[in-house]
């Protein structure tokens, strides 16, 4: 009896380390999770992977670029309110807080320049260019 | 001597004559002053204008055709299939054409357009000019929302003469004063008429007022009817016709006068009755629209068209045929506008938008930068943070989920806060389940105890001490704590049981007491509250072992301000519901700019966050959880106080944090816990918001791998009890022998099998 069993663990251990290759992938990846799935349900894990910056949709790049026009003519106020409104609609991405980060910079307060910066690294892999923008605020 | 006394007679006389004359005529300047200065300073107050956030459309915005329509038409768009114009929108198949109106924005200026929004599903696919040009992003008017008016109750919108419809101005003179462009003030054929009549009675029946004598009425806010105040109503309107011409005493008109009583607000100006019978710009009044109002001059109480409405429409009607007859319209227009209904706004929305608890917020903040008295008359415009579609959601869900819960119960009560974590932008605030009535504002003003809602401030301390992590143990078990008066304080489970060595994130999610008091006690209380005042809480409660159960009070207001900074990720920003404000010239006087400031170390926060995503799916919330879309992850708390008397949850989405309160005002037993009341308010919100996933990007230095939910050891993905976490890299748990402290009866099976075959 005992031997049988002991026979049937290792074809056991043969058959998975043939299915080695095979084991699915759960680990999430870009270094970035929604919260975990549990056990009993979303198995499929769909959705389970939140991109690393995320997709500036049209709008706010709109609104970026309107920023950044408001901020060659001088007019820092204009610039951060425009900069605002566009986080309205992307609250996390990264891009602009630091942008927001800049302007409060370029008005004198490093203090919130700084807070801005440290808001951007949690939202961004501290590998990336955003994240160097950032890091130069902190300086 | 007779005549020497006769002669000084006379001059005694003479001079009481004159005395008497130069007194009147003193007195005929001073009325004369009065009602000229009263009319030159004819910046009227003007009480401070409340804006919502306007509507942002663009492409690829969760927005469907419908919830743009609502949008819409509460800001008292028509819906249109002729010609467009400003507030006029139609539908050609799969895309809505919208003509803006023209208006100012914290102090920049946007025209009048026309935009086509076309849709997919429930997104917005493209919005483009006429010529379909692409316009990345635009706005539509910011929905007014209330005013700031001073404690006589008079609230106005001053209209400019350019704004002015002539069907307005000729309709008045028709009806009310037909002899006004040639009259001097008085109209002394019609008081001829009215004097007979009021000679044979006896007294003052039938008046024979003409506009400038309305005006000079209002002014001066009389009713009385006494030939003494007659006379010097008399008088000053001569005054006024002498130093006014025609249209600036009709324009005065206009803007003065009386047109209705909306609870304790005075409606002055047909601005403002515009805006308050039909939620649009009197400049986009139709013919039966601005009839309407002309007939609400002559009684706006026993004309209130939401009130008599039969007696509204009689007068109404009677309007238009007298402004047939006299050929201010045609005989064709009178004939389509008698066939009109009223047209004024649904008395229930109207009643609902409110927004008192939200306009409460904003007062109290503004009350911190400006003088009430700016506030009130200065024609200032505030811009704030509310979103109407978010605020009547959260108004609906209340009182739905109330009446739902309420039979066989107390009386409950309840709040609603929601803010968007990142830019702490309050988006709604509902402070009752009666949001038609101003009365006590609970999301402001209940001072509860919060019980559970507590705890994850107690963990995140934990994780601050760098003892302890969401996989390390720590005992679930009897606990007697020693009182500072020689008591012994012994807390229970809710189920009454000990549970063992538990894993931290299993005592949050299944909010057992005893092991967060141990927690508690070891990271120490004054690291708590320290941590709660680091967190927004600006009141804090004093230093008793009770506190780790919540056993102290707090505001809705302030649970949001304190898990607004576990939302945002460990950034405490101060809850904002003012954007911008301008002055009466449409320049920005004041910004009010995101502020920010890291106040918990990020990486803690997002391991927090991660067990407040578990209390959703095998914690205290996922009840609530169970109704929402599976792909919808969200994160949370309940929280109930001693006895049942308060039933909390307070959860997040990636763009919504939800505050939710259900009690007795009396403070009696509700029988309701967290779970059971408050997170199905949160949930029903939750579920109809446009909103996203719970989503955080994991910090460096953390990494994710599958653990045990009962043993905290890292387990495999398809082990029963397996849940996703990731934590710091020097927290990695050691590994399972195998699925870890499982006690399922195929576990210890397949348990026994194996020691069977290794023995």
């Amino acid at each position: 009896m005992r031997w049988l069993r002991l026979q049937i663990l290792m074809l056991a251990l043969v058959l998975a380390a043939c299915s080695q290759q095979t084991t699915p992938m759960t680990a999430p990846q870009n270094g970035a999770i929604i919260a975990a799935p549990d056990a009993a349900g979303d198995a499929d894990g769909a959705g389970a992977v939140l991109p690393q910056t995320p997709p500036p949709s049209a709008a706010a790049t709109a609104l970026l670029a309107q920023s950044r026009a408001q901020r060659d003519r001088g007019d820092l106020y204009a610039a951060q309110a425009t900069v605002e409104r566009a986080l309205q609609i992307a609250p996390d991405d990264p891009q602009l807080w630091v942008e927001l980060g800049e302007l409060r910079r370029d008005q004198g307060d490093a203090a919130a320049a700084a807070e801005m910066a440290r808001k951007a690294l949690t939202l961004t892999s501290s590998d990336s260019p955003v994240a160097r923008r950032a890091r130069q605020l902190l300086r | 001597m007779p005549r020497k006394s006769k002669r000084r007679f006379g001059r005694y006389l003479f001079s009481a004559a004159a005395i008497a004359l130069f007194g009147a005529v003193l007195y005929a300047f001073f009325l004369s002053w009065q009602v000229t200065s009263e009319f030159s300073d004819r910046s009227w107050d003007r009480p401070a204008r409340v804006y919502a956030a306007p509507l942002e459309l663009y492409a690829g915005r969760q927005l469907a055709a419908d919830d743009l329509e609502r949008e819409l038409l509460r800001l008292g768009y028509r819906h249109t299939e002729g010609p467009l114009a400003a507030g006029r929108y139609r539908q050609r198949s799969d895309t809505t054409e919208v003509y803006t109106r023209g208006f100012s924005y914290a102090g920049s200026h946007a025209p009048a357009h026309v935009a086509h929004v076309q849709f997919a599903g429930n997104a917005i696919a493209a919005v483009s000019t006429p010529q379909g040009t692409a316009i990345p992003i635009m706005q539509l008017d910011p929905m007014l929302i209330g005013s700031i008016f001073p404690a006589h109750g008079e609230d106005r919108i001053v209209a400019a003469p350019q704004d002015v419809p002539d069907l307005l101005k000729d309709g008045l003179i028709a009806v009310e004063d037909r002899r006004f462009k040639s009259h001097f003030g008085l109209d002394l054929r019609a008081i001829a008429r009215a004097a007979m009549v009021n000679v044979s009675s006896g007294e003052i029946q039938q008046g024979a007022s003409t506009l400038t004598q309305q005006l000079v009425r209002s002014f001066f806010l009389s009713n009385e009817r006494t030939w003494e105040r007659k006379l010097r109503e008399a008088f000053m309107s001569l005054s006024l016709e002498l130093r006014y011409s025609k249209d600036e005493l009709l324009q005065a008109y206009i803007n003065e006068i009386y047109l209705g009583q909306d609870g304790a607000r005075a409606i002055h100006g047909f601005g403002l009755a515009s805006r308050y019978y039909f939620g649009k710009p009197l400049g986009e009044l139709d013919t039966h629209e601005i009839a309407l109002l002309i007939a609400v001059v002559r009684g706006p109480s026993y004309y209130d068209p939401f009130r008599h409405g039969e007696r509204a429409l009689a007068r109404r009607n009677l309007v238009l045929d007298l402004l047939a007859q006299q050929n201010v319209i045609s005989s064709d227009s009178r004939q389509t506008a008698m066939n009109q209904p009223l047209g004024i706004i649904d008395r229930q929305s109207r009643e609902s938008a409110y927004y008192a608890g939200f306009l409460d917020l904003v007062r109290r903040q503004l009350d911190r930068d400006y003088d009430r008295a700016d506030l009130e008359a200065t024609g200032l415009s505030i811009y704030t943070t509310l979103d109407p579609t978010t605020q009547s959601l959260a108004e609906w869900s209340l009182a739905t989920e109330i009446e739902q819960l309420e039979p066989g119960r107390v009386p409950l009560e309840g709040a609603v806060i929601i803010s968007n974590p990142h830019n702490a932008e309050v988006r709604a605030i509902v402070g009752s389940r009666q949001t038609r009535f101003e009365g006590f504002n609970r999301a402001l003003g209940a001072d509860r105890p919060v019980g559970s809602l507590i705890k994850p401030v107690v963990y995140l301390a934990a994780l601050e001490s760098g003892r302890h992590s969401l996989a390390t143990l720590v005992e679930d078990g009897p606990i007697d704590v020693p009182m500072p008066d020689g008591s012994t304080w012994s807390p229970q489970n809710f189920d009454g049981e000990s549970h063992g060595p538990v894993t931290a994130i299993r005592a949050l999610a299944q909010s057992y007491n005893q092991a967060t008091v141990r927690l508690g006690l070891d990271v120490g209380l004054n690291t708590v509250i320290d941590l709660l005042a680091r967190l927004g809480l600006e009141e804090l409660p004093r230093e008793y072992p009770s506190l780790l159960l919540g056993a102290f009070e707090m505001t809705p207001l302030e649970v949001t301000q304190v898990y607004n900074s576990l939302a945002n990720g460990g950034f405490r920003m101060p809850l904002r519901t003012v954007r911008s404000v301008t002055d009466a010239s449409g320049s920005e006087i004041q910004r009010y700019p995101i502020e920010i400031e890291q106040t918990a170390d990020p990486g803690n926060v997002y391991e927090l966050n991660q067990a407040l995503v578990q209390v959703m799916r095998l914690g205290t919330g996922r009840t609530a959880a169970s109704s929402l879309p599976p792909t919808l992850t969200t994160a949370g708390k309940t929280g109930t106080s001693d006895g049942f008397r308060d039933s909390w949850f307070a959860g997040f989405s990636r763009d919504h944090l939800i505050v939710t309160w259900i009690g007795n005002d009396n403070n009696e037993t509700t029988g309701l816990t967290g779970g059971t009341g408050a997170s199905r308010v949160f949930a029903a919100i939750m579920g109809e918001l446009e909103t996203r996933a719970y989503a955080a990007t994991e910090p460096d230095g953390y990494r994710a791998s599958w653990i045990d939910f009962d043993t905290g050891l890292e387990t495999d993905a398809d082990c029963p009890r397996a849940i996703q976490l990731s934590l710091h890299g020097g927290d990695r748990p050691p590994k399972a022998r195998d699925c870890g402290g499982t006690d399922t009866a195929l576990g210890s099976r397949i348990r026994s099998w194996f020691r069977g075959a290794l023995q």
